[in-house]
């Protein structure tokens, strides 16, 4: 079996989930979820209702998990192929 | 903020249930038409770690009160619940400690699949199980609730 795409598949399948976590977040940072208070960026709390807010600012992060995870999806199909299962 | 909250809505509770069973219903359904079997979705380890994960994290960080939400949040399944600031807080810390509890299920489904290279019939079995810990944890995150904390926002009720 072809060990080398299954530990590349198990090292990046935390940030293909991380990846799809996110992807219900796309609003998560422009306004509160509980009021809809307008946000800005480095805002921690609510300036209306004092909601704290959980999620980072975005940043060049999404498209490191975006990389990780297309990464694990190759790697997966990889691996499945290796096994001959196909 | 009214606290008219004996005024019940068929029409908006039926709706709710609908809505809740068959978001979980077309997920579940869809797997086994895709030919899966549902058995195979439940990896008792990796349940406890997710749910574990949100549940006492949950209660560490806000206690008598994530005590109080327990009901409150089953309630809200199925009618219109009241806007609460602090309810709306707990749904939200409940996705970040959900996102916790699936990745660390991972991480230990890795460290477990790792150390048990060498018997191959049973990393198939091992990589499934990871996988169904992050399954959980993106069905509560995104089935439940984002369903809470959009329900117990003040956008909800206006
Ligand atoms: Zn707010």
């Amino acid at each position: 079996m072809n060990l080398v795409s299954l530990v590349w598949f198990l090292l990046s399948c935390p940030f293909l989930f991380l990846f799809l976590l996110r992807l219900g977040n796309s609003n998560g940072h422009v306004e509160c979820p509980f009021c809809g208070t307008k946000k800005k960026r480095d805002e921690m709390n609510c300036k209306k209702c004092g909601f704290e807010f959980l999620e980072p600012p975005p940043g060049p992060f999404p498209w490191i998990l975006a990389g990780g995870a297309l990464l694990s999806i190759l790697s997966l199909v990889a691996w499945i192929e290796s096994q001959q299962y196909l | 903020m009214n606290e008219n909250q004996n005024t019940f809505d068929l029409t908006d509770s039926i709706l709710r249930v609908l809505g809740i069973i068959g978001f979980f219903t077309a997920v579940i359904f869809g797997f086994v038409i895709a030919g899966g079997n549902v058995i195979t979705l439940v990896h008792p380890a990796e349940i406890f770690i997710v749910v574990g994960t949100i549940f006492f994290g949950l209660l560490s960080t806000h206690r008598s009160k994530f005590l109080a939400y327990l009901p409150k949040a089953l309630l809200a399944l199925v009618r219109k619940p009241v806007a609460n600031r602090e309810y709306c807080q707990i749904s939200d810390n409940a996705r970040g400690y959900a996102a916790a509890g699936g990745g660390m299920a991972v991480i230990l489904s890795l460290i477990c699949t790792m150390s048990n290279l060498d018997d191959p019939e049973s990393v198939g079995l091992r990589v499934a199980a990871a996988m169904s810990g992050v399954f959980v944890a993106m069905l509560l995150s995104q089935g439940l609730f984002v369903y809470l904390r959009y329900s117990f926002s003040e956008n909800a009720s206006s």
